[in-house]
């Protein structure tokens, strides 16, 4: 108790709130990324070219069975020297110190949940029934007037469920990325348990805010479920 | 490209056989972990099931980081756990602090798939065996868990890939396995991309053999009637 009080008063829980804002971002950006890699991956392993189709399979399997560690070292370590030298060109050694950790984390985050997302992109794009797009090309829409306004709309309702697990994932990722320099919450809770010599309930506290943030998100997938598929639910009975 | 082989690739498999005893030893009790967790979830006792369910949320609800931390930094700095030699056996040594923190974490996710499966075994087959006068214990080792290990197997065996992926986290704890000599070798040599591809076939290796063991199992229990 007296060292949670601690920690709160001599400045360490703003920290970890600063902390858990750069996860948020870093996962937000990171899942963006991830999306459209899956989209992308998705419209390539469901159209016809063999080669593609193969290259999204290898992409996918070796992305989920390599520890997402290993992947976020691979990114660090084969961008540090050259990034180092671009800001030393630059002259922005300073911008680049902080740049680099997040834009190592947003990259890993995207392929790491990208592989992931391929398949519910995938699968939601099989759950569009075929008819609607023939509907759609004989009433006289073009392709991208199609793909906008009947597969889009229908593919993130779709994907929402498992955009849900795969954001889930992302948020705990992120933890990872404190390991290359990234000061996120992880970051924040290792350097105030060294500072406060209370790693315990600093830990505790860093696990209860991901916690939250998990519950939080998790309510707001629930509710975009229920307020983008009110037009969907009748067809779907 | 020789002497990558001569310098890598040793130091490479020597991490491959720590990562493999670190995940399988976790894979053991992340197993007995998740049935017993599931179990209590489906008990009528609430207290049981209270625990177990807080034990699930909070463990799938957290990164495997912190939760590795906290084991280790936490807890196995409160003087209680140092005066304990059980406890100071468990908690000052990073290999058995990461199996520790693994099975906890693998777990709790796979006790979801087990109550899952559980779950999802039709009430009417057990009202039928109990109708037919088997016992309770008869009931569940033969009409119950038989039905829902069925079901439940699939996603039993994705927890076992990411049970060996979370494996990698110990080399934060300065356990040297696969990952952390990786780290070693990209850091120090500038083999960084041939580095990554070693350590990643040899993670593949482990990770197809596991899936194909589900795969045979999957076989053995009628649940693949012709091989695609």
């Amino acid at each position: 108790m007296d060292a949670l009080h601690e920690i709160l008063t001599s400045g360490w829980g703003t920290m970890l709130l600063r902390g858990a804002l750069m996860t948020v971002f870093i996962s937000l950006c990171g899942i963006i990324l991830g999306l459209l890699i899956g989209i992308g991956g998705a419209a390539l392993k469901t159209g016809g070219n063999r080669l593609w189709r193969g290259l999204v399979n290898l992409y996918t399997l070796i992305v989920r069975s390599i520890p997402e560690l290993l992947i976020i070292y691979l990114l660090f370590f084969a961008t540090v020297q050259p990034a180092a030298d671009l800001a030393d060109w630059l002259d922005l050694d300073e911008l680049m110190s902080s740049f680099f950790p997040m834009l190592v984390g947003i990259v890993a985050i995207g392929l790491i949940s990208g592989s992931y997302s391929v398949e519910v992109f995938r699968g939601a794009l099989t759950a569009i029934a075929p008819g609607q797009i023939e509907a759609a090309r004989a009433i006289g829409m073009g392709r991208w007037q199609c793909l906008r306004r009947i597969t889009l709309p229908q593919l993130f309702w779709y994907a929402l469920p498992g955009a849900n697990n795969v954001w889930q994932n992302a948020l705990k990722d992120t933890a990872l990325v404190s390991l290359v320099g990234l000061v996120e919450l992880m970051r924040a809770a290792v350097l105030g348990s060294a500072a406060t010599r209370a790693p315990l309930p600093m830990y505790v506290l860093a696990g209860l805010l991901y916690f939250i943030i998990g519950v939080f998100s998790q309510a707001a997938f629930v509710w975009a479920e229920r307020h983008y598929g009110r037009g969907m639910r009748a067809s779907r009975a | 490209m020789i002497e990558l082989f001569q310098k890598a690739v040793p130091v490479l498999l020597q991490g491959f056989w720590v990562t493999l005893q670190i995940g399988l030893a976790a894979i053991v009790f992340a197993t007995v972990l998740g049935l017993a967790a599931a179990l209590m979830r489906e008990s009528s006792h609430r207290p049981l099931a209270w625990l177990a369910f807080l034990y699930s949320t909070a463990f799938r609800g957290t990164p495997l980081l912190i939760q590795l931390f906290l084991l280790y930094y936490g807890i196995g700095a409160l003087e209680f756990v140092r005066d304990q030699p059980g406890l100071w056996w468990l908690f000052s040594d990073g290999a058995r602090c990461a199996i520790l923190a693994i099975s906890l974490n693998s777990g709790a996710y796979m006790s979801e798939a087990i109550r899952g499966g559980l779950q999802s075994v039709p009430q009417g087959q057990t009202d039928a065996a109990t109708a037919f006068g088997m016992t309770a214990v008869q009931v569940f080792s033969r009409i119950r868990f038989p039905l829902a290990l069925r079901q439940a197997f699939p996603a039993y065996s994705n927890e076992l890939v990411l049970a060996i992926k979370g494996t990698s986290l110990a080399s934060t704890i300065a356990v040297m396995e696969l990952t952390g000599l990786a780290r070693q070798l990209m850091s120090q040599s500038y083999l960084i991309v041939e580095t990554f591809i070693i350590a990643g076939l040899l993670y593949l290796a482990i990770n197809m053999t596991l899936l194909g063991c589900a795969w045979l199992v999957e076989m053995a229990l009628g649940m693949r009637s012709q091989p695609h």
